[in-house]
């Protein structure tokens, strides 16, 4: 540590010394920051923040540092608009990043096409739909992640490979909701099974919500396994709710629930009523675990997380968010910063944005640490495919292996 | 403040007023306001599921469901719309904007045709929705519903009627206030005219009206005013006249007074006249009575005296002659016999008038014997009946001894009876007159009865009236039965009554006390 410290010294003063021209590259985006899902666009935040932080440290690229241009947007797709032109227009940002949720992402996508001339793209949002993996938007968006589609998909199978074939779904009344439920649909036909029954909810809803309704509607149809398709706060309500009704199935969330954020909340009302919340919960993640310190990128991770250890966006979070050590959304937010310090690394020169989508096309098999090859191509505008599964044991989610438990 | 009659007629033709006004215009704005608000939910449905319907076949054909649930989500955000939700070519709802779930009535939503359709319907837990259905490619490619929320429409006119009737409210508030004042602006000279009106009901003529305004009140106030003036100096001529003529009246009164103290007097002095002719009749019957025995008595003195005289001759001529001695003494003892005869009776004559006289002309109280007394009586009127054929009797008790008033007596039975001998008969019939005399305790009754031609029924009340008389100008004074009453209910202390049959008769009853002292 004392070397790394001083090596940054050393280098800051050369930097200083030799490059008092850099200029800084602006990374732009709106995420939610307040509100309900706050956790997704803070932890986000701060996972790249970290990276960027580091990058920064060690003279930037091209010696030039990273910045983030944040905006709040609350989840809601109105304010996203909004700050995508601000963030554009106004700010004149290099590229936007890290954008938070499948409504706001979705309705900004036309905004994109629209900026076509001015090279806009979207880096590596935090949503698995589909609007932006498929024409005409997918020119505009580089995904890393693997799409809810993939998600749903593998957890679907693994339920009916387990005889659980009655799989109800709960989600959000939102593009995001309908994008894991249309997976989820496609999936289920092509075993020739239908969803057995579905609930919905209002996005923006609070854990101290009730979802007894919902919970009535799908224990009606007495159903296998519940997929769970909505934001940390509205699932954990969901689950908190389902087991004090006695509805004792599986229930999975996909990635963008933040596993530590409602696994935080589900703990905190079970210790509150001595009650046990967390089990038979399966979440997929598109990312590995953090606690696999096997990998290489999960023990970069957790070192530059502790080093950095960044506040949540100054003026934009709220008071009282605890941040949390290491999450997938953290780590998530890690991974995205450091792909695009690659590309960023591999293009001759940063005056041209019309660089970025050739240079990014060109990226074949890297692996970021993760034991996972990366690939983009003109028609690939995803980086990863794979889906990994977690469950909770003692008090936190580990990866899952073995699905023989549930079987039927 | 006290509110007047006159304010709150007001007040309650504006609340009359106002309340239809305010149910009319908020019926009106409510039924206009339903009408356009309809229309515009309607086209605005329209617009949107046309427009989801338009700009999703490629969408929907290629995609994920999500981008056509971001579309969606979009328009929820219009005002109005309470749901949407696309059906695909298989009819199966493929994103929605429901939460918790789709509601069994939009389910039933069955939708077939190739335009645009629109259908009301009441969806548990949203209300009462208009849902508008637009096909997709004809329906081959599915459906969009938009379902508008009719609950908005019906918040709209509610909050509209507010409006309206709060703004009705303050103008009805602010009208209140200026009927107020303006009715104190009228009603206050019109309670100075009533004021006014009333004092002059009460002949006050000197209160003043302060009304100085150039409308219909003003000219009221003016009105009255003039009124006034004619009324003081009218009630003033009135007041006038009414002295002048009470001057008149008493004047009057004091005159007719006087004739009616006149009239008495003369009254009084007829009875007096009455009186006194009656005692100058029996005066001339007395003369008339007393002639005969005198003027025989003179007659046989003076026969005596001329055969004295003659005998005296002979004896002095000495030519006396005893036979003429035996025949003078005989002459005039016989003579002398005559003239002692009629003297005495002449004598007995004027004892008797003598008391009747004495007792007409005066109010002394005395003793007598009833029968005997109107005898007496009878007997000083004999000259006025003695050449009638008329039989004229006194019957009844010899014993009935009065205490009383004499001279009333002999009035009462002269009046009677000359009363019948003028008005009972004619010249030459031969009339039948009783005096009854009874006695019944301590009551003396006289019944006195004519059988004459008897009274007509319509004079029979009026024959006590003072001059009541059917032979005036013939010499009736009209005033002997007055006198006759008088005398039996004052000097007499009884009472008298009459009952006549005409062409039968008359009978006067009078009973009086026979001890006036006791």
């Amino acid at each position: 540590m004392a070397l790394r410290r001083f090596l940054f010294v050393v280098i800051l003063v050369l930097l200083l010394l030799s490059n008092a021209s850099a200029t800084d590259i602006v990374i732009g985006t709106s995420a939610s920051f307040r509100g309900p899902s706050r956790g997704l666009g803070i932890e986000l935040y701060r996972g790249a923040k970290a990276y960027f932080d580091y990058i920064n440290q060690w003279g930037g690229v091209h010696g030039n540092n990273l910045v983030i241009k944040a905006y709040d947007d609350g989840y809601d797709p109105v304010p996203a608009i909004e700050n995508t032109i601000k963030l554009i227009e106004q700010d004149k940002v290099f590229l936007l990043m890290n954008y938070v949720g499948t409504p706001t992402v979705t309705r900004v996508l036309p905004l994109l096409k629209k900026y076509q001339k001015s090279d806009a793209l979207l880096f590596f949002p935090f949503t698995g739909a589909q609007p932006q993996r498929e024409f005409p938007y997918d020119a505009f968006v580089f995904n890393l992640r693997a799409s809810y589609r993939q998600e749903t998909e593998g957890l679907v199978d693994h339920f009916v490979a387990m005889g659980r074939n009655k799989i109800a779904v709960f989600y959000q009344a939102d593009s995001y909701g309908r994008s894991g439920w249309d997976g989820v649909r496609r999936v289920l036909r092509k075993h020739n099974l239908n969803i057995a029954v579905e609930a919905t909810y209002r996005r923006g809803a609070k854990f101290q919500d009730s979802m007894k309704e919902q919970v009535d509607l799908l224990k009606q149809a007495a159903p296998d396994a519940v997929i769970s398709v909505g934001s940390y706060a509205a699932c954990a309500a969901f689950i908190r709710d389902a087991r004090e009704s006695g509805l004792t199935v599986p229930i999975a969330n996909v990635s963008f629930v933040g596993s530590e954020n409602l696994l935080g909340l589900l703990q905190e009302a079970g210790k509150k009523n001595s009650k046990d919340y967390t089990a038979h919960l399966i979440n997929s993640q598109v990312v590995p675990s953090y606690e696999d310190t096997s990998l290489a990128a999960v023990k970069q991770y957790r070192e530059i997380m502790d080093y950095y250890n960044p506040a949540p966006p100054a003026g934009l979070a709220e008071e009282g968010y605890k941040p949390l050590p290491y999450s997938f959304v953290s780590f998530e937010g890690f991974l995205n910063a450091k792909l695009l310090v690659e590309v960023l690394k591999k293009m001759k020169t940063l005056d041209d944005k019309k660089l970025i989508r050739p240079t990014m096309e060109e990226i074949k098999d890297l692996d970021l640490g993760i034991n996972a090859n990366i690939s983009f191509g003109p028609t690939r505008h995803q980086g990863l495919d794979v889906v990994y599964y977690t469950t909770v044991r003692d008090g936190k989610f580990v990866p899952l292996n073995d699905w023989e438990g549930w079987k039927k | 403040m006290k509110m007047t009659a006159l304010f709150k007629k007001t007040l309650l033709i504006m609340v009359l007023i106002f309340g239809i006004l305010a149910a009319a215009t908020t019926l009106y704005s409510a039924w206009n306001l339903d009408n356009s608000l309809t229309e515009e939910y309607r086209s605005k449905g329209m617009a949107i599921a046309k427009s989801i319907a338009d700009s999703s076949v490629e969408i929907l054909m290629n995609r994920d469901s999500s981008m056509a649930q971001s579309m969606i989500d979009q328009f929820l955000e219009i005002r109005g719309v309470k749901y949407i939700f696309i059906l695909d070519g298989d009819g199966e709802i493929i994103s929605h904007t429901f939460v918790p779930r789709v509601p069994a009535e939009a389910v039933a939503l069955k939708s077939t045709s190739k335009e645009l359709s629109i259908q009301e319907l009441e969806v548990k837990g949203l209300g009462s929705i208009m849902d508008i259905s637009s096909p997709i490619l004809a329906g081959v490619a599915g459906y969009v519903h938009v379902g508008m929320d009719r609950s908005l429409i019906q918040a709209a006119i509610l909050s509209a009627i507010i409006r309206q009737l709060s703004i009705v409210a303050v103008v009805f508030a602010i009208s209140i206030l200026l009927a107020f004042v303006f009715i104190k602006r009228i009603s206050q000279p019109l309670s100075a005219l009533s004021g006014y009106a009333s004092k002059l009901a009460a002949k006050d003529f000197t209160a003043e009206l302060n009304v100085h305004s150039s409308d219909e009140i003003g000219l009221l106030a003016n009105t009255l005013k003039d009124m006034a003036r004619d009324l003081n100096k009218s009630y003033e001529e009135l007041e006038a006249k009414v002295l002048e003529r009470t001057a008149e009246l008493s004047v009057a009164k004091g005159s007719a007074e006087q004739s009616l103290s006149q009239l008495q007097q003369a009254q009084k002095q007829l009875v007096e006249t009455e009186k006194m002719a009656a005692l100058g009749g029996l005066v001339a019957g007395i003369a008339h009575e007393i002639n005969t025995p005198v003027g025989v008595g003179i007659t046989a003195a003076t026969h005596l005296q001329g055969k004295l005289d003659d005998l005296l001759k002979d004896f002095h001529a000495g030519t006396m002659k005893k036979s003429d001695l035996e025949k003078f003494l005989d002459s005039s003892n016989e003579t002398i016999g005559i003239t002692v005869v009629n003297l005495n009776r002449a004598a007995e004559l004027i004892a008797s008038f003598k008391q009747v006289a004495v007792d007409q002309s005066s109010d002394d109280r005395r003793r007598f014997n009833l029968k005997k007394y109107i005898d007496e009586v009878l007997l000083s009127l004999k000259h006025e009946y003695k050449r009638t054929k008329h039989r004229i009797e006194v019957v009844g008790a010899d014993d009935v001894e009065v205490d009383s008033c004499p001279g009333a007596l002999s009035q009462i039975a002269t009046n009677l009876l000359m009363n019948s001998l003028i008005h009972a008969y004619e010249k030459d019939d031969e009339g039948h007159i009783v005096f009854n005399v009874s006695r019944n305790n301590g009551t003396a009754v006289l019944t006195y009865s004519d059988n004459g031609k008897g009274i007509p029924k319509e004079n029979l009340p009026k024959i006590f009236d003072p001059f009541f008389t059917t032979r005036r100008g013939k010499g009736g004074s009209g005033l002997g039965m007055h006198i006759v009453y008088n005398l039996v209910n004052g000097k007499l202390s009884g009472k008298i009554t009459c009952e006549s049959e005409v062409a039968k008769g008359t009978t006067f009853n009078i009973a009086f006390p026979t001890n006036m002292g006791g």
